[in-house]
């Protein structure tokens, strides 16, 4: 443990030889969050409205400011136009299906109980203005709300980016570390030394585990500071992203030592972080796109992590299709990971160049 | 010196290709000696020590290291040795202290008397003062003291230390020396790499000259020089001599050379006998400005067996 403990500590003082790597890999992801959060927070909510005719359509629009919205008029923007092409974010139609006069609705924002409600919202006011021309054929709306309070968008965006951040910090660093031991000749120190590989691994893991844990507690504070929105449990969030932090160590490692030079393996770090990202639910989730792209993101890690992470965020709600499948499909990746990890490490590291 | 062999090196040959960096090499290391692998770059003395340390696999022939098979027996080997590669790899950002920890993590058994070992090896190597300054901050020849101090610091029995002094000024390679000798008497092992001859004759107990990887001399310094059998004479003359070859023709000389046009430099037999002689000699056509006979150095060694001198 003593031999643990002095491997750890020296590797944190490894900080000191690329503190502008560690910053960048830290602080990087909770600046574009902030960024990104600023981004999002739409002033105006532009929905576009398909009428037969622009008299009832102004109507409309009257009956619109008169349900108004939770958070203010101008938060909706309704738009008259001419057809409903699809591609817009925001439709609704007035149409008759099978005789029937009918309030058509299509959107195709990232699914929000926000965005719901505000749709039941401009719903009402249609059905208000035209309850008269249907006649007895009224329709009344019942909300079943899915989360007891709306959650904005802002979210769940800052929740997919708690894997990114740790992916991030502990891919980037571990392959640039590693790699700057070949490139400093460090390396030999390792390949002659005669305690187990096991031991060094740990300690290097270790060390990428406390940054990443760093980086992604960071996110997650600005997070909640921002929206409001905390985590059920601080330690199940943690418990979530151990796994994950593991997959990333091992893949930074693994870059470091094959490449053998700091730019590469900082770059395959950067690259596998957003590709895992952008891929494993990091805009929604995955079930949200099409069958194919669900099934793609489900071979990333990230996907089953923001499903597991999800529920502490969104009061309990369950969203991945398989949870306990999941959950084996993380610790699978992990433990295959450590094992490809020690494997490298004895092929590059420890072998006799023959 | 101990009894008994630290090393045993038994006709190794390692191809990089179709280059042969070590061509059936053997020799052996008593414990407690300085033993010193001599050569110009790319005489293979750094792929020598790599097939000791079982960096690299031998293609031919068998390494043991204080009794144990380097192959099949490495992390034995791994307790007992150390090593000061060429390019010192400190972490430079860290202090001397910090380096010396990460060392002990890696490789000192007993943990507990780690830290007295480093304030006798800092102070050892004059960087106590110093221990907890940036290794960058250091000279050339700090740093090479550091990595004594690292290699030393487990208590290994067989130190490797590839090109002492590369790179280090005058001062700091004398002190380098000093603490070489002083952990030599102390009972320790030496295995040194250098092109440098005065390195070698000053701290070697005994060497071997290799040369496209092959050993072509292996004995004390002091042997390898007494086997040459010639002096070498320098002279300065004015007007220059026109025709070495008729001037000493009285006389066996060998491997005449004009370093600078009034400058000649030839061995010769016995030349300290014939000084006098000599001197008579040149002296009846030419003015003699200056005469210096000497030793054969273990360049005129190298010299003699290759037919060029170490430094080229």
């Amino acid at each position: 443990m003593r031999r643990f403990s002095l491997l750890l500590q020296s590797e944190v003082k490894q900080f000191l030889t690329a503190p502008v790597v560690h910053l960048i890999a830290i602080i990087q992801p909770t600046l574009m969050y902030i960024l990104m959060s600023i981004i999002m927070v739409v002033p105006t909510f532009e929905m576009r409205i398909v009428n037969p005719s622009l008299e009832i359509g102004n109507d409309f629009l009257a009956a619109v400011e008169e349900v108004g919205s939770p958070i203010g008029p101008d938060y909706i923007e309704p738009v008259l136009v001419d057809d409903a092409t699809p591609g817009y974010r925001q439709v609704v139609e007035i149409l008759k299906i099978n005789g029937i006069p009918t309030a058509l609705q299509r959107y195709g924002y990232i699914d929000s109980n926000l965005v719901k409600n505000l749709r039941n919202r401009l719903t009402a006011s249609l059905l208000v203005l035209w309850n008269i021309e249907l006649g007895d054929q009224g329709i009344t709306i019942h909300e079943y709300p899915w989360l007891p309070n709306d959650i904005p968008y802002t979210v769940y965006f800052g929740m997919a980016m708690i894997p990114l951040a740790a992916y991030l910090a502990a891919a980037m660093i571990g392959g640039y570390l590693m790699a700057q031991e070949f490139e400093s000749g460090t390396i030999l120190s390792y390949r002659l030394c005669p305690i187990s590989p096991l031991l060094i691994l740990a300690a290097k893991i270790t060390r990428l585990m406390i940054t990443a844990l760093t980086a992604a507690v960071m996110l997650y504070g600005t997070l909640g500071l921002i929206t409001g929105v905390w985590s059920s449990s601080f330690l199940a969030l943690l418990i979530i992203l151990v796994p994950f932090i593991l997959i990333a160590s091992c893949i930074g490692l693994i870059a470091g030592m094959v490449t053998r030079s700091a730019l590469p393996s900082f770059l395959i770090a950067l690259a596998s972080a957003f590709a895992f990202w952008l891929i494993g639910s990091g805009f929604g989730l995955a079930a949200g796109f099409s069958p194919v792209f669900e099934k793609i993101s489900r071979l990333i890690p990230n996907t089953p992590v923001i499903e597991m992470l999800f529920p502490y965020f969104y009061f309990g709600r369950q969203v991945a299709a398989h949870p306990l499948g999941a959950k084996l499909q993380l610790a699978g990746y992990t433990i295959a990971l450590l094992l490809i990890v020690i494997l490298v490490y004895r092929s590059i590291v420890l072998s006799k160049e023959r | 010196m101990a009894h008994g062999k630290a090393i045993e090196v038994r006709s190794v040959t390692r191809n990089f290709g179709n280059l042969v960096a070590v061509d059936n090499l053997s020799f052996h290391v008593g414990r407690g000696e300085i033993f010193g692998l001599l050569g110009p770059n790319g005489a293979g003395k750094t792929t020598a020590i790599n097939l000791i340390l079982g960096l690299l696999k031998a293609h031919q022939g068998d390494i043991q290291v204080l009794g144990f098979d380097i192959n099949s027996q490495t992390r034995q080997v791994y307790h007992r040795i150390g090593y000061v590669p060429q390019e010192t790899n400190l972490y430079q950002d860290l202090s001397a202290i910090d380096n010396l920890w990460h060392h002990a993590a890696l490789y000192c058994q007993d943990l507990r008397v780690v830290k007295a070992r480093m304030e006798e090896l800092l102070n050892f190597t004059n960087l106590w003062q110093r221990r907890k300054d940036p290794v960058k901050t250091f000279s050339g020849g700090m740093k090479r003291r550091l990595a004594l101090a690292r290699a030393l610091l487990h208590d290994p029995e067989v130190i490797f230390f590839d090109e002492p002094t590369l790179g280090v000024d005058v001062q700091g390679r004398f002190a380098l020396w000093e603490h070489i000798q002083l952990q030599r008497e102390a009972g320790k092992t030496f295995v040194i790499s250098t092109n440098n001859m005065v390195e070698a004759d000053t701290l070697c107990d005994r060497l071997t000259i290799l040369d496209h990887g092959k050993a072509i001399a292996l004995d004390t310094p002091e042997n390898l020089k007494a086997d040459m059998q010639y002096d070498v004479v320098s002279i300065h003359t004015s007007p220059p001599v026109e025709d070495p070859d008729l001037l000493l023709s009285e006389y066996t000389v060998q491997n005449i050379t004009r370093p600078q046009p009034d400058k000649l430099r030839f061995e010769m037999q016995s030349a300290n006998t014939n000084t006098a002689e000599l001197i008579k000699t040149i002296s009846k056509n030419h003015q003699l400005d200056s005469i210096l006979v000497a030793r054969p150095s273990l360049d005129d060694v190298f010299l003699f067996h290759t037919g060029r001198a170490l430094r080229e």
